[in-house]
């Protein structure tokens, strides 16, 4: 099924889109993915499905490529990259960082895509005893510990994700009441995810870019010799393999697994090497273990979207906002119901997987070139971009304004510090989270401890308040945050 | 920072206060048969808390740290280049019907171009000559968009 030829072009375009916006500043994958759902609409689920998956392992390699050439991540989860990978790149060994990077992801993304195929149907079949309760507890659990691991401060990402619910509540809700819709049609259907999106992780990025004129210096070396040498492959098999693990580990917990993973793989593998001292100076290990937690934690992030419907960060909600705009429903009976779509992903990870293996190495020179475009050339594009993306969705002006809106309130929550990534989650989660928390009410008779007395909601819900209160009393944040500057 | 977390504690605060007052309109129900404004009511009610309890915090903490000497902007030109970016986004949106896509994609690059990115007139025009071709070419003829035309049907 994923190996028709229109399904395997297709995840070549998301993989090289992915890659070439990894590469570009100022546009991530959560844009570029809603910017492509219009796209996709005429195309049947599956086949949309692997393409927006492709963007999004295709950006986790495009990162890290700028990680290692010039200093700066392309994506979040790549910045520990930058560590040693710049390092290697400034000694004349940006060739092997590169190639180990790309080898580390694939056989990382293939393991993960290996765990993913054996836990993903278990966990869905123990999905489906749960009823309005328990699902209520999950995604409550979700947005918790979303807002526990996002940087900024515990108790802004908690009000920003009740923003994100009051944007969800408009429009028509389950009873047939219009709210929040201040009589304009346009809003009777809710307000599009794409404007928002494009809004919040589009527009508002470019504006705080604009702030100053950027600049930047690509590394001006001929990068020779892609293929690591026996001695680099030495030294990275046991980081490939450990970082493989924690990545998936972590991608199962919902929040910015690839970010924290990469981190916590790095500090892990400093702490196992016999030289400790190499770290922060162009040390291998250092590349190959963040590099493959993070592509296997791709994979880890997909089990909670395809057996419970919950995503685990701003792409993946998007993805669910994807498949639901396709009229297929994330959760416990997606196994059951679209078997074509959970193993056409799947089957697609793998193909994608080889597909960057084989692109990226020989590419690297063009995805260089790309990094040569100044930012003052390519911003107006990125605009250019989030217009006809927003505008195209539902051909509306409307959701321009909406787009331009969000724009500059996701500008503003910049400079505040208020993450975006709650916002999206809670907004796209809100008509579950309601009809849900409904459901349970009308089923206790208005009795609000039917979330406690049942086991699975009450163990998932004390998680969740667990989260809250070792974050108030313990200060464990800070901890962990002084822990990351550390290392 | 103390003092950006007041303001925007204020603001969400009466975010919270103005759903409060909205969800009252629409009908609660009761906790046995929620109606549509009992979610939003609940919510609001927990973003009034949040946010009253951290502009508390914010005013009871003494300004010592470094953080809230920290400007909002962070170079002196910033404030002019976003008000720039934001009016060229609004102009792009408000000329769009009326002039079209091919010719406002122009008009919107060209002046990104010059003004924010610092360009020579001569390499400002070309490029956004160049992407206001290529835009149209791609998006209107292409892949069949249906952009607005405006008065000029181009």
């Amino acid at each position: 099924m994923a190996l028709t030829p229109i399904n395997l072009f297709l995840c070549l375009v998301g993989c090289l889109l992915g890659t070439l916006i990894g590469v570009l500043p100022g546009i991530g994958p959560a844009a570029t993915i809603a910017l492509l759902l219009p796209v996709t609409l005429a195309l049947p689920p599956t086949t949309a499905i692997i393409m927006l998956s492709g963007i999004f392992y295709g950006a986790m390699y495009g990162g890290s490529t700028t990680a290692i050439l010039v200093n700066i991540p392309g994506e979040a989860a790549a910045a520990i990259t930058c560590i040693d990978g710049y390092q290697m790149a400034r000694q004349g060994r940006a060739g092997p960082a590169l190639g180990i990077a790309a080898f580390g992801s694939f056989l990382a993304g293939t393991i993960g895509v290996f765990f993913l195929m054996l836990i993903a149907p278990p966990v869905a079949e123990f999905a489906l005893k749960f009823g309005p309760p328990e699902i209520f507890a999950v995604m409550v659990l979700g947005l918790t510990v979303l807002n526990y691991l996002s940087s900024g401060s515990l108790i802004k990402s908690f009000m920003i994700a009740l923003v994100g619910l009051f944007v969800g509540m408009i429009g028509i809700d389950i009873s047939g009441v219009f709210r929040f819709t201040f009589g304009m049609p346009d809003f009777y259907d809710g307000i599009g995810l794409v404007p928002v999106l494009m809004g919040l992780f589009g527009v508002a990025e470019v504006l705080v870019n604009l702030e100053q004129v950027i600049t930047r210096q690509v590394f001006a070396t001929k990068i020779k010799g892609l293929l690591p040498n026996k001695e680099d492959w030495k030294a990275s098999a046991k980081p490939i393999a450990r970082g493989s693990l924690i990545g998936f580990l972590m991608g199962l917990i919902p929040g910015p697994s690839n970010t924290i993973s990469s981190f916590i793989s790095y500090a892990m593998e400093k702490r196992f090497s016999k030289h400790p001292d190499r770290f922060g100076k162009g040390a291998i290990e250092g590349v190959a273990g963040p590099e493959s937690a993070n592509n296997s934690a791709c994979a880890g992030n997909f089990i909670p979207v395809l057996t419970l419907g919950i995503p685990t960060s701003a792409v993946m909600a998007v993805i669910v906002g994807a498949l639901i705009i396709h009229g297929v429903f994330p959760g416990p009976l997606l196994i059951k119901n679209n078997p074509d779509i959970f193993w056409g992903t799947i089957a697609s990870m793998y193909i994608g997987n080889f597909m960057l293996l084989i692109l990226n190495l020989p590419l690297i020179g063009i995805w260089v070139k790309v990094l040569k475009v100044p930012y003052g050339l390519l911003f107006p594009l990125i605009f250019l971009f989030c217009f006809v993306g927003a505008y195209a969705n539902n051909n509306s002006l409307v959701e321009l304004n909406v787009m331009i809106f969000f724009g500059l309130i996701g500008y503003l929550m910049k400079k505040t510090g208020y993450e975006p990534a709650p916002l999206v989650m809670a907004y796209i989660l809100c008509p579950f989270l309601e009809e849900a928390f409904r459901q349970s009410l009308i089923k206790s008779h208005g009795d609000f401890s039917i979330f406690f007395q049942r086991p699975i909601s009450a163990t998932i819900l004390s998680l969740a308040f667990l989260f809250i209160f070792l974050n108030i009393f313990t200060g464990l944040k800070h901890k962990r945050k002084r822990l990351l500057e550390r290392i | 920072m103390k003092n950006l977390d007041r303001i925007s504690g204020i603001i969400l605060f009466l975010l919270g206060l103005g759903i409060f007052l909205k969800s009252l309109t629409y009908p609660i129900g009761s906790f046995r048969s929620p109606g549509g404004g009992l979610f939003p009511l609940l919510a609001s009610i927990l973003l009034m808390g949040l946010s009253g309890a951290m502009t508390i915090q914010a005013f009871w903490k003494k300004n010592t740290e470094e953080s809230s000497k920290a400007p909002f902007f962070s170079t002196k030109d910033a404030p002019n280049r976003i008000l720039f970016g934001f009016m060229a986004l609004l102009a792009f949106r408000y000329l769009l019907p009326v002039i079209g896509f091919g010719p406002s994609t122009f008009l919107f690059i060209l002046f990104l171009a010059k003004y924010l990115g610092h360009y020579s007139w001569k390499m400002s025009i070309f490029f956004s000559v160049l992407t206001a071709l290529a835009a149209y070419y791609l998006f209107q003829v292409w892949l069949k968009i249906p952009m607005p035309q405006g008065i000029l049907k181009i």
